[in-house]
C-alpha cells in the first residue's frame, strides 16, 4: 500500500474508532467484544482499503463489514466470556437495583433481537443513518428496513425490562 | 417524545457506557497486511485447487500491539483483559498434575481447539480464529504492554480468563494470561464440568506474563448462548501450592 495511503488509513481509523467501537458494543452487548469486532473490521477494511477509500461513503462501507462480521461471530457462536478485575458493581438498596435494571434492559432487550434487526435498531436509532444508507449498509430493499425497524422496535416496547419507558435509562445515566 | 426518539436517547446513553480504548494502529496495520498477504495467497491456491482446506494461515512474525500515539483518537480506559489479584498462601491438594509448559517462538502458531491458534510476541497475544463457513480467519489481538492488563498491585500476580463454545467439537474452550514474578508451576481453570489443569504458554523473552488454555469436556447438550449463572474461574499456583493470582468463580 502506498505512503498516502497509508497515511490516509489512520486518519480515517483515529477518527472513526470511538463510534466504531460502541456501535459494535450496541451490536453484540459486550465491551470487550466490541473492540475486537471493531479492529477486525478496520483490519478487513485496511487491507482493501485502496477499494475503501474510493467508494462515495467508507463509512458505510467500514459499518457494512462491521455488521457482516458480527453476523458471522454470531454464526460460528464462538462466545468469549470475559472476567473483570472486580465483581460486578453491587446495588446498595431497592433504588440502586433499580437503576442497575434500567440500565440493563436496553441490552437484553436488544438482545433478544434477531442479529439483522438488530442491525437495523441500531444503524438507523443509534447511528442515525437514513432508510436508504441502512438498506445499502445491509444490502436490503428500502422496504425491508422499514419494516425490520418496525418490528425491532415493536420488540423492544414490549421487552418487560423497557416496558415502553426507555427514557428512564437516560435518567440513571 | 416518541418511542423512537426514547429508542435513540438510551442507545446514545448506553453507547457512551461503553468505553473506548486507544485506537490499536500498528495492530490494525500488521494484520491488515497480513490479511491482504493471506487472501492474495488463498486466491492464487483456489486457482491450483479448490478442494484443499484452506488451513495453512500465514504467520505473523514480530512487531507489536502498541497504539500509534496517545493523540490519535479514542480516550483511556481500563478495558484490558481481565483481572484480579491474590496473595494469601493455600494449600493445594495432594500431589496435583502439574501444567504442561510450552515455550513458544515469537509468532509461533499454537493450536488451542480445531478452529483456533494462538501466537505471541514481546507485546501482547493474538488469537486466530479460522471460520469453515467462510474460510475467513479472524484475529483478535491484546497488548500486554500498553497498560491495560498487568501485575495486581504491589507487583502480585494476577490472572483473567476467556472461553468460548466450539459447535463442532461440543466442546468449551478457555484462554487466560497471569502476570507474575514467576511461571506457575499449575494454574486450574474451574468451571462447571469441574477443574482443568491449563497449559501454560511462555515466550523466553517475556517471563513476566504468560498466556494459558484449557479443553473442556465434550458436553450432550449445546450451552445457551448467555453466559451461564457461575461464571468459570483460575487460580495459578507455585511449586509448593502456595496461590500466586485467583480469580474466583462469580456470578454473571
Amino acid at each position: 500500500m502506498r505512503a498516502e495511503d497509508k497515511a490516509e488509513f489512520r486518519e480515517y481509523a483515529a477518527a472513526c474508532w470511538p463510534r466504531l467501537v460502541r456501535t459494535s458494543y450496541l451490536l453484540c452487548g459486550d465491551h470487550h467484544e466490541a473492540e475486537d469486532l471493531a479492529q477486525t473490521a478496520l483490519v478487513k477494511a485496511y487491507a482493501a482499503w485502496p477499494r475503501v477509500r474510493r467508494t462515495d461513503n467508507p463509512d458505510a462501507y467500514v459499518r457494512r463489514i462491521l455488521v457482516n462480521t458480527n453476523a458471522d461471530r454470531y454464526r460460528r457462536r464462538w462466545i468469549r466470556i470475559r472476567l473483570t478485575r472486580h465483581a460486578p458493581e453491587t446495588p446498595t438498596g431497592p433504588d440502586a437495583m433499580a437503576q442497575v435494571d434500567q440500565r440493563m434492559a436496553l441490552m437484553n432487550a436488544l438482545a433478544t433481537l434477531p442479529p439483522r434487526q438488530r442491525a437495523v435498531v441500531v444503524l438507523r436509532f443509534w447511528e442515525d443513518f437514513s432508510e436508504a444508507k441502512v438498506a445499502s449498509i445491509l444490502g436490503c430493499s428500502v422496504g425491508t428496513v422499514k419494516s425490520q425497524a418496525s418490528k425491532g422496535l415493536a420488540k423492544l416496547r414490549l421487552h418487560p425490562g423497557l416496558a415502553g419507558q426507555p427514557q428512564n435509562l437516560e435518567r440513571t445515566s | 417524545m416518541t418511542f423512537e426518539d426514547e429508542v435513540r436517547t438510551a442507545l446514545a446513553a448506553e453507547a457512551r457506557r461503553c468505553p473506548v480504548p486507544p485506537v490499536p494502529g500498528r495492530a490494525l496495520e500488521r494484520r491488515g497486511q497480513a490479511r491482504r498477504l493471506r487472501r492474495t495467497t488463498a486466491l492464487g491456491s483456489a486457482a491450483v485447487t479448490l478442494a484443499a482446506a484452506p488451513t495453512a494461515v500465514i504467520v505473523l512474525q514480530g512487531g507489536d500491539l502498541g497504539v500509534w500515539s496517545s493523540d490519535m483518537g479514542g480516550t483511556a480506559s481500563s478495558t484490558g483483559t481481565t483481572v484480579t489479584t491474590g496473595t494469601t498462601g493455600t494449600a493445594t491438594p495432594t500431589a496435583p498434575p502439574t501444567s504442561p509448559v510450552r515455550v513458544a517462538e515469537p509468532g509461533e502458531r499454537i493450536r488451542i481447539s480445531p478452529n483456533q491458534t494462538i501466537s505471541l510476541d514481546r507485546s501482547g497475544y493474538c488469537t486466530h480464529e479460522y471460520d469453515p463457513r467462510s474460510r475467513d480467519e479472524f484475529d483478535n489481538c491484546k497488548s500486554m504492554v500498553d497498560g491495560n492488563a498487568g501485575p495486581g498491585p504491589g507487583g502480585v500476580g494476577s490472572i483473567g480468563l476467556g472461553g468460548g463454545w466450539d459447535d463442532g467439537t461440543r466442546r468449551n474452550y478457555y484462554i487466560g494470561t497471569y502476570f507474575g514474578s514467576e511461571t506457575p508451576e499449575r494454574i486450574v481453570v474451574s468451571t462447571d464440568q469441574g477443574e482443568l489443569t491449563a497449559t501454560i504458554v511462555t515466550l523466553p523473552s517475556r517471563p513476566d506474563w504468560v498466556v494459558f488454555y484449557a479443553e473442556g469436556p465434550r458436553l450432550e447438550s449445546e450451552p445457551v448462548r448467555t453466559a451461564p449463572p457461575l461464571l468459570p474461574g483460575a487460580t495459578a499456583y507455585d511449586e509448593n501450592g502456595k496461590v500466586l493470582a485467583e480469580l474466583a468463580r462469580h456470578e454473571a
